[in-house]
């Protein structure tokens, strides 16, 4: 059991004078930059500090932005392992951790849920587009703005329903859920509905492992304080890359060449 | 579970993508090579001038504007294929099978107008169907119209050819049997059926369809196995040269079998699918690795054929 002594003396905390039902709160967070920046400053002895060429060195929003910045590799890493090691498909390389990004600010139901409706509905609109026989390009832009007057949309119903959650929708990349729409839609006449939505499930859950992965705080923590630890992720890229065994989904795949004699 | 599986196939010498990638395309095709097999344009040129038939080009779309005299410019064709010329995997191609009225009959009978077929080409041009989505062409060719030995095992459309070479040696070959719900195309993926050839007689063996092993074909019937296919030898040879004609050591050769030509080559692929080796119920590593180790340099392009015809196949083999 610990104890932390908030205070000290022979005075009360607070005084009251013209009220009654007096209620003291305190609120406590912690403040790693400060309890870091103190370690390492207690554990120098003199000399020039290389805590000076560290991210602690940067304005706080900028660290705040490298706080995200530094999890996109761990998401990288993931996604290497989960197609080349596991064999899954998505829309697009990188597709999953950008929506991944996009979810840290909407939590996850949340981003599921609008994740689904925006693509739903473009993809509703994209279909009417087919009949109209668009050049690729604006047929591109078309969906574009469709898909950021569907945000627009969400954002002032869920304000109005009082669920604010749903104003985060504006994190959403736009143009990433534009290509989503347009190559689900090809899938879709190409290959039919079945294997679309299958694709289109399997991005979205990716999507929602490397949401889990990269925002584990011991994770978020260890990379922010050793950013050279991103060195060890590029080492398991390159090992990686050089991985020549089965996909985890080809056994499956060439299973009945095993039962041959 | 999982670890016994991946030790049979290894054992089987099953070749998977990753293996495939590292070990055979990144090794054996230079990039500088690509595009002589990416742009079907560029390869039909290449055969052409090495005196190896193609199906003939009716005409090229490259602008937009061309596209308004599209119709007059297909009036005089009964039949024909549109395929973009940086596509893959069979996608984006349109096999127009006869005319009805104004009206173009797909091979699965549903009917297009002249503007479905125009928009159709302007995707192909915005490059809808090519790699990185790249502005591309679209190729107008002859629709093949295929050797009767295909008849009672293929529904509309056409069948084709695939043999793998390596390093000049064909190691592998099947069969692609399109069927109804492929929509008249040959590609696995697509629904059509993989048959697995015997190399050294050039028999059809049993088929694989949506990754089941099956002995008829699910729209007609008919038996797929034991199917003769005519001039196999000179099929085998003109496999083989691609490997000088490209300088690819790993490609699949796509042919169609033209009732009256005889052997068309439609496509070469340097990173040929690896279904083939389900049509054939055999690994393909254990052939690559034995083309390694056995091949020499100055064999002919004969040599190489019967060296292939007596390692590979089926009652010849290992």
């Amino acid at each position: 059991m610990h104890y932390l002594a908030w205070w000290r003396g022979t005075q009360p905390l607070v005084d009251i004078e013209g009220g009654e039902k007096l209620d003291v709160r305190i609120s406590v967070s912690p403040n790693q930059e400060e309890a870091i920046r103190s370690t390492i400053l207690s554990s120098q002895v003199g000399g020039t500090s290389l805590l000076e060429f560290s991210l602690f060195a940067l304005p706080l929003d900028t660290q705040a932005v490298y706080r995200i910045i530094l999890m996109v590799p761990l998401g990288a890493l993931l996604l290497v392992i989960l197609r080349n090691v596991v064999g899954v498909t998505t829309f697009g390389t990188f597709m999953p951790i950008l929506i991944a990004l996009a979810f840290r600010e909407t939590q996850l139901t949340w981003g599921l849920i609008l994740f689904s409706a925006v693509v739903a509905v473009g993809l509703l609109v994209r279909f009417y587009l087919e009949h109209l026989r668009l050049l690729l390009v604006p047929r591109l832009a078309a969906v574009l703005v469709t898909v950021i007057l569907i945000m627009l949309a969400i954002s002032i119903v869920t304000h109005k329903l009082g669920l604010e959650r749903g104003l985060s929708v504006a994190l959403f990349p736009m143009v990433i859920l534009t290509m989503t729409i347009e190559r689900m839609c090809i899938v879709w006449e190409e290959r039919g509905p079945r294997v679309a939505l299958q694709q289109g499930l399997g991005s979205l859950l990716m999507a929602a492992l490397a949401y889990v992965v990269m925002t584990v705080p011991y994770l978020d923590h260890l990379l922010f304080v050793f950013p050279e630890l991103l060195l060890v992720i590029l080492a398991m890229m390159l090992l990686l890359g050089r991985y020549s065994g089965f996909r985890l989904l080809e056994l499956i795949r060439f299973r009945a060449l095993a039962r041959e004699t | 579970m999982w670890l016994a599986l991946a030790h049979a196939l290894n054992a089987r010498g099953v070749l998977g993508i990753n293996r495939r990638n590292a070990e055979f395309t990144l090794r054996y095709n230079p990039r500088r090579l690509y595009p002589l097999v990416d742009d079907k344009l560029a390869t039909k040129r290449l055969a052409e001038q090495a005196g190896i038939a193609t199906p003939a080009l009716y005409g090229v779309i490259e602008h937009e504007h061309q596209i308004r005299d599209l119709g007059s410019m297909l009036s005089s064709y009964e039949d024909f294929v549109i395929k973009p010329a940086h596509g893959s995997g069979g996608d984006g191609i349109l096999v127009i099978t006869g005319r009805r009225g104004h009206r173009y009959r797909k091979a699965n009978g549903h009917l297009l107008a002249q503007d479905e077929v125009d928009h159709h080409v302007s995707n192909i041009l915005s490059g809808l169907y090519s790699l990185g989505g790249a502005p591309d062409k679209a190729l107008i060719e002859a629709c093949v119209h295929f050797d009767p030995v295909f008849e009672p095992i293929s529904y509309q459309g056409v069948p084709d050819i695939r043999i793998i070479v390596f390093l000049g040696v064909p190691v592998m070959a099947m069969v692609r049997l399109p069927t109804r719900l492929s929509d008249g195309k040959a590609n696995l993926h697509q629904g059509a059926i993989g048959v697995g050839i015997d190399l050294a007689q050039g028999k059809t063996l049993t088929g694989v369809w949506n990754n089941e092993i099956i002995y008829e074909h699910p729209d007609t019937e008919a038996p797929i196995a034991g199917v003769a296919l005519p001039r196999w030898e000179e099929l085998l040879l003109l496999a083989a040269r691609c490997y000088e004609l490209t300088g690819l050591g790993y490609q699949g050769v796509d042919f169609v079998l033209d009732a009256r030509v005889g052997p068309l080559i439609l496509e070469l692929n340097a990173r040929p699918g690896l279904n083939i080796q389900i049509a054939n119920r055999r690994g393909l590593l254990a052939c690559l690795r034995q083309v390694e180790h056995e091949r020499c340099a100055h064999w002919s392009l004969n040599e190489r054929v019967q060296y292939a015809k007596a390692a590979f196949g089926v009652s010849t083999s290992v």
